[in-house]
């Protein structure tokens, strides 16, 4: 009974040390944040005077009027929605197929094929540059949004995590269509595709992340500003703006809103979306 | 015979399935890979003029160069110190937070919020954060009358630096997917620990981490691999420096093929980065298979 | 229902993505259209900055060119709003800016011209030249000179050896630029001397440095950043240099060098009036913690707006001589701009309107460069609206360039300089040897060239 006694005191003391890390380990997570908010607003003399500061003494928020007059920053915007949104858009299609084929359907090469797709995440970026710059020159679609958005349509990864998707479905789903003849796009578009809602929010959320966040692949395939996106514009703020270190942040901040709001839209979702994929 | 036609018209529709997806990757990646390939063995400027044909002196190049076995050696560490560090965070976190709470619930959200956010916005704010003048790092330690140190411009704390940067940046995605494989252990196995008296300690080496450990594995091999391409928060914060002791093998690719535009070596030390990635996974599979056997 | 809900969310993605499809044919063929006027064999698109998008359809009959810089922070503005008043003053050329950071131009530089892509024009500074024009990306321009387009008469001195390689033109100015002293008037004061009389001497300069650094307050009297020009230049002020750029050699180990080497050493290490090397001296400068820093006139407008109170002085003279670095950025005509006459010429015209007096006037009242016509040195109205710029002015009769016609100069900065002098700052390296070391590699890199 004391035993008991002790261990329950200790369990929460333990509890409350777990907790306590947890706290600073949020806060320490989330102060970046703070501290790009809370200097962006400050004056020009308090970045420099008093970085000690946590808080403005006096609010200055004139740089979130100058950016959107000094950058293109909507013109930004709007690229990066429209290369996003489409690239999710077909490449869920494109790699639950995939992801479908290599779990649930027999054909010849299956292994073989699956083990060279996996292969291809191992290629460095900068591999395969120049290259696919070439290629996309060749097609005509340097500074397009289909230059853009047409390579990323498939990807390793999204296959893999589809396919691992598809093999935690249990199996008579598909068999029993089968028994009724249907064929086996049939079956993909009608009982398939309707179960995967919820590796759907989970890929698309990382795909549209992966391709809102990426830099150096905009950078290669766009030369012009109409088509540039979003993190383009924060490559040229980088150190480029002298001492207007909050007119910077204010751009930073403003870059990372759309996902940040999309992961907190979508984060419902998101964890069981994971568990449902079957990465484990 | 009506047996093999059945076989192929079952493939036929595999083929088919996978169409799309391999046409893509095959003209987008694999092409570009073979041409990088083959054009690793020639010698070439930047505007694709006067190839020659050199075999492997490219290679030698390379490997003659001590800048690149530095890249190497600065991309080793940073792989030792990223992946151990965010695996064992994002292990403890993910435990921690495992049970179904609101207060859980935010926690996980915080720890996500860096994932979602582009590494060059992260990178970017924190080496600013630190900044020996701005940063609100370095102006707390000095009125609090602690040493500071211009953490990106010394060669001895710089690269720890950017693994924070890395750590910070993505210990949530791998917190995520271990909770999910966490979600999937059944709740009968703790019970029975805990009927069987085994203590916090047992219980998470006993039955948490065996249960999960095919998560892990996924885990660490994704983000060996990605470490090994680090880049992006090095090109943002120190491009390599100081005294290239960040200098990590893509940093020295992106040199060689933009800054000197040396197009033969940074392809071909390119093509050995992913023979070495390649190598390492082939490796932590294996592993991963054997101690698989063992449980 | 819900059926008709998964369909509407599929529907709501396809739209998005015909939305997108159509954005593109779109910007597409708004291109193309301005396109062909002038370059019909190219499918690039060159098309409008946002930010100067009332021009985005170029009326009929003019030549559309593009032209590539890195003019990203607050230079931006200005030139775009000049490149407006240029499009709008006549209705022959239409010049389409794109502005990205320098590094990034540099990465598409390379990855455009391998398809023979890329600007009409681009701006680099002169230790470019000679890489670019090896490569072929860079045209010569040899008749903009012997048509007399611009008087270069009026050129800085020595201007015009930046504009040339292998005896050929191979550029248009752009702009100008010399270092100079810049130092914290309050700090001077602080340190008890006198802010109207800075250093002009090398020994003047290293007793303004150690007696305004007071490393209790985080305060440094000066510093050099050890990569780029900062350090060479002390080489030149003691009668050396890094190179020999009539042989190609090194002379980084020669003994003028050396000494230069030891007498910035002397004041890093053994009198600590610098911060770690590297340090970003323009927040310490701006944040008024570092009481001098050589640099150019860019820097005037955003100490002016972090409120410094500066002053800026001739470069102190050193043992040898009195010299500071001068150079400047030139345009250059790509060979793809120089396939097609129409777009060579149009970029011609650019670059005798940039040459121009009010173009001139303009630029160097509002970003504070001097202007690259002599015959504007004295104007009153350029002093009075930007005072520093008389230090600039002056700078350029002393001012000298460097790595011109040097193909490698990428490689040498990096795997040299930075290097070494890195080792020598930090690591404490022994001085002598280093160079030794440096000039080894230096002479390696330089035979390639020879």
């Amino acid at each position: 009974m004391e035993s008991a006694m002790n261990r329950r005191q200790s369990v929460d003391l333990g509890r409350w040390i777990i907790g306590l890390l947890l706290i600073v380990l949020a806060v320490a997570t989330i102060f970046p944040f703070i501290w790009m908010a809370s200097t962006s607003v400050k004056p020009m003399g308090e970045v420099l005077g008093s970085p000690e500061r946590l808080l403005p003494v006096t609010y200055d928020f004139s740089t979130y009027t100058k950016i959107w007059s000094e950058v293109p920053f909507g013109r930004y915007f709007l690229n990066s929605l429209v290369f996003s949104c489409s690239v999710v858009a077909i490449a869920l299609f494109l790699n639950s197929m995939a992801g479908y084929a290599f779990a649930r359907l027999q054909f010849k090469g299956r292994n073989l094929l699956f083990i060279l797709i996996l292969c291809t995440m191992m290629i460095p970026f900068q591999v395969t540059m120049t290259p696919l710059f070439l290629i996309i020159y060749k097609l005509g679609m340097i500074d397009t949004y289909q230059g853009l958005i047409i390579p990323r349509a498939a990807d390793a990864f999204g296959i893999f995590m589809m396919r691992q998707f598809f093999l935690t479905l249990p199996k008579d789903l598909e068999e029993s269509g089968r028994i009724d003849g249907a064929s086996e796009f049939r079956i993909y578009f009608r009982i398939m595709l309707p179960l995967c809602k919820p590796a759907f929010v989970t890929l698309g959320v990382f795909i549209f992340m992966g391709n809102w966040n990426d830099l150096l692949y905009p950078l290669l395939l766009t030369n012009s500003e109409q088509f540039r996106p979003i993190q383009a514009a924060i490559a040229l703020f980088a150190g480029k703006y002298g001492t207007d270190y909050s007119f910077v942040l204010t751009g930073l901040l403003l870059a990372s809103v759309p996902t940040l709001a999309a992961y907190l839209f979508a984060q419902r979702f998101f964890v069981s979306g994971i568990a449902m994929t079957g990465i484990k | 015979m009506k047996w093999k036609a059945l076989a192929w018209n079952k493939s036929a529709v595999g083929y088919l399935f996978i169409l799309p997806s391999v046409a893509v990757m095959t003209l987008f990646v694999i092409v570009p890979l073979l041409f990088s390939l083959l054009s690793s063995l020639y010698s070439f400027d930047i505007m694709l003029q006067n190839f020659k044909f050199i075999g492997l002196d490219n290679f030698h190049t390379v490997l003659d160069d001590d800048r690149f076995w530095n890249s190497l050696k600065n991309t080793v560490y940073f792989v030792c110190g990223n992946v151990p560090l965010q695996i064992v965070i994002s292990i403890l976190v993910a435990v921690a937070i495992n049970k179904k709470s609101r207060l859980n619930i935010v926690f996980r959200t915080v720890y996500f919020l860096p994932v979602v956010c582009s590494m060059t916005i992260v990178a970017m704010a924190i080496q600013m954060m630190f900044d020996f003048n701005i940063g609100i790092v370095p102006a707390l330690l000095r009125e609090w009358g602690l040493p500071v140190v211009d953490v990106f411009n010394d060669p001895t704390w710089a690269m720890p630096a950017i693994i924070l940067i890395s750590v910070y940046k993505s210990f949530g995605f791998t917190m995520i997917i271990l909770l999910a494989a966490l979600q999937g252990v059944p709740e009968s196995l703790y019970e029975a620990a805990e009927i069987d008296g085994a203590g916090r300690a047992a219980t998470f080496f006993r039955i948490t981490l065996p249960s999960i450990a095919p998560s892990i594995a996924f885990v660490v091999i994704t983000s060996i691999i990605g470490s090994f391409q680090v880049f992006d928060q090095v090109y943002v914060t120190t491009k390599g420096g100081p005294m290239f002791k960040t200098e990590t093998i893509v940093q020295y690719v992106y040199d060689k093929a933009f800054v000197t535009n040396e197009m033969g070596p940074a392809i071909a030390s390119a093509i050995l980065l992913f023979i070495i990635i390649l190598i390492v996974t082939l490796a932590n599979l294996r592993i991963g298979r054997k101690s698989e056997q063992n449980f | 229902m819900q059926k008709w809900k998964r369909g509407s969310w599929l529907v709501a993605m396809c739209a998005t993505l015909l939305l997108a499809s159509a954005c593109g044919n779109n910007g597409n063929s708004t291109n193309n259209a301005s396109q062909s006027a002038g370059n019909a064999e190219s499918s690039a698109p060159s098309s409008a900055s946002a930010s100067t998008q009332t021009e985005s359809e170029a009326p009929e009959g003019k030549v559309t060119i593009t032209y590539w810089n890195g003019f990203s922070g607050s230079d931006r503005p200005v030139l775009e709003a000049l490149i407006k008043k240029f499009n709008s003053s006549q209705d022959q050329v239409e010049v389409k800016m794109e502005i990205m950071s320098w590094d990034v131009l540099y990465q598409k530089l390379t990855t455009s011209s391998a398809s023979g892509q890329g600007p009409d024009f681009i701006a680099f500074g002169p230790e470019n030249i000679a890489k670019y024009y090896d490569l072929g990306v860079i045209a010569p321009v040899d008749d903009f000179y012997s048509n007399s387009m611009i008087d270069t008469t009026l050129l800085p001195k020595g201007y015009d050896q930046l504009l040339h390689y292998k005896d050929h033109f191979v550029g248009f100015p752009m702009n100008y630029f010399a270092h100079a002293l810049y130092y914290n008037k309050d700090m001077v004061k602080n340190a008890g001397l006198d802010p109207e009389k800075p250093p002009t001497t090398w020994d003047e300069m290293a007793d303004w440095a150690v007696k305004m650094t007071d490393s209790k307050k985080g305060q440094y009297g000066m510093t050099l950043p050890s990569g780029w020009v900062y350090i060479p230049q002390l080489m030149w002020a003691n009668g050396g240099d890094v190179i020999d750029y009539q042989t190609k050699t090194s002379m980084i180990n020669k003994p003028e060098a050396v000494a230069a080497v030891k007498y910035w050493t002397d004041l890093v290490l053994n009198k600590k009036v610098a911060p770690a090397p590297n340090s970003d001296n323009l927040k310490m400068f701006a944040s008024g913690k570092l009481g001098m820093m050589f640099d150019g006139p860019w820097m005037s407008p955003q100490f002016k707006a972090a409120k410094v109170n500066y002053g800026v002085a001739l470069m102190p003279a050193g043992p040898a001589r009195q010299v500071t670095f001068g150079a400047g950025l030139s345009m250059h005509l790509t060979s793809k701009g120089a396939k097609d006459e129409k777009i060579k010429n149009a970029v011609y015209k650019f670059a005798q309107w940039w040459f121009e007096k009010d173009t001139q006037k303009e630029w160097a009242i509002k970003i504070g460069f001097p202007p690259i016509r002599t015959d504007l040195a004295s104007d009153p109205e350029i002093i009075e609206e930007n005072p520093d710029l008389k230090i600039f002015m002056e700078s350029a009769n002393i001012g000298q360039p460097w790595l011109v016609g040097i193909v490698n100069s990428g490689k040498i900065l990096s795997e040299v300089f930075q290097k070494y002098f890195d080792q020598i700052l930090m690591k404490k390296a022994d001085i002598q040897s280093t160079l030794d070391q440096a000039s080894a590699d230096l002479d390696k890199i330089l035979a390639t060239e020879r």
